[in-house]
């Protein structure tokens, strides 16, 4: 029988090269591994020197020490959940505002392009792509455009 | 005032072309918007009738198209909108009745109908009017008016966060010190298939968590 002393070392270490391969591969962003590599360290160290653990135990009053292991486990599993709920309900709202923004770009250019092809003769109708964005005659439409107050977000 | 008539469409369009061309009688400016519909082949249709036609590339929800109209009608420099539902629910004359309410300087102006609806929406009404203090009868209404002042208000970041144009909306609006007020209106029977916000029981449970869980947090 083996000492479970290598079970944990061997489980620590295998978190460790998973995330590690994860960055590596682009998978997982930096910052995010982080925490994943606090907890491989984790593993790792309480399972070498499981007395730290006994000594946590004793001065927070848990009679069993490794039922104090599984609310720390359950502790940090929930908050890194709770952290990603908030991430997700964050980036839903960038995305739509993104969305809505380009929607109304999208629009306008249109409106643009169509007042354009108005107003140039057809047989120059060709450079039309090129001349978007210059300055000149294009301007005063333009200008246009601008929301007069700052209340607009675009 | 001249305003700007926005019509929300999703997977509807069948019914749209009708509800369109009864619309352009009494209003010039109507915008469409297709809130990322399966397909999208009408809106070539419709800009060939000569509609202007707004396309979200994937499903914003409700509030999320009408949102879209905000900030195409406040870089137009519009002074007002009204959302008006494309599955015929809606009559052009009501949109009509809100346009005065919008000049005498009202915000929010709510077309209601309170003999619209079936028990459960009558039962979420019941509820939520009382826990939310606003007493609005009719705040599921999808016809409205907006005043360019409300429509800078409500694109800002409290209401991204919102899926329907509800009670949410009004909740907020009245926080931000806009001025609301409801007009009665008559609607016609659904053509479309179903209520967007309340097709089932399972719906109603949820809509009714999540907004009373938002009037709670919100009151508090």
């Amino acid at each position: 029988m083996i000492s479970y002393k290598i079970t944990t070392s061997i489980l620590g270490i295998a978190i460790f090269l998973i995330i590690f391969s994860l960055v590596r591969r682009g998978k997982l962003q930096e910052k995010y591994a982080l925490t994943w590599f606090a907890i491989g360290i984790a593993v790792v160290v309480l399972g070498v020197f499981p007395v730290i653990l006994d000594k946590i135990a004793k001065v927070t009053g848990v009679s069993y020490a490794p039922a104090l292991l599984f609310v720390i486990a359950v502790g940090v599993l929930l908050i890194q959940n709770l952290y990603l709920f908030i991430f997700a309900s964050q980036n839903e709202v960038r995305i739509k505002e993104l969305l809505q923004e380009v929607a109304v770009l999208n629009k306008l250019v249109d409106e643009l392009q169509e007042e354009r092809k108005d107003h140039l003769n057809p047989s120059h109708g060709k450079n039309l792509k090129d001349s978007i964005g210059a300055d000149g005659e294009n301007k005063p439409v333009a200008d246009n455009h601008k929301p007069a107050d700052g209340n607009s977000s675009l | 005032m001249n305003p700007l008539i926005l019509v929300p469409v999703f997977n509807e369009w069948p019914h749209l072309l009708p509800v369109l061309q009864n619309l352009s009688v009494h209003f010039s400016e109507i915008l469409v918007i297709d809130d990322g519909s399966d397909d999208k082949s009408y809106l070539r249709l419709l800009k060939n009738d000569g509609f202007e036609v707004i396309d979200l590339s994937f499903n914003l929800g409700h509030w999320g198209a009408i949102q879209t109209g905000f900030k195409y009608a406040l870089n137009k420099k519009f002074e007002g909108v009204i959302t008006f539902d494309g599955d015929g629910q809606h009559l052009p004359e009501s949109a009509l009745r809100l346009v005065p309410l919008l000049e005498q300087g009202f915000d929010v102006v709510i077309g209601k109908d309170n003999d619209r609806g079936g028990w459960s929406r009558k039962f979420c009404r019941g509820v939520l009017n009382q826990m939310s203090g606003l007493y609005i009868s009719d705040f599921t209404s999808g016809l409205r008016g907006y005043s360019r002042t409300a429509m800078s208000h409500l694109i800002q970041d409290p209401f991204l966060n919102l899926d329907y144009q509800d009670l949410g909306v009004l909740f907020m609006a009245k926080k931000k010190g806009l001025k609301l007020v409801e007009v009665p209106v008559s609607m016609e029977t659904r053509v479309g298939e179903k209520s967007k916000v309340f097709p089932n029981f399972a719906s109603v449970m949820r809509y009714l968590f999540i907004t009373l869980t938002f009037i709670i947090a919100r009151r508090l």
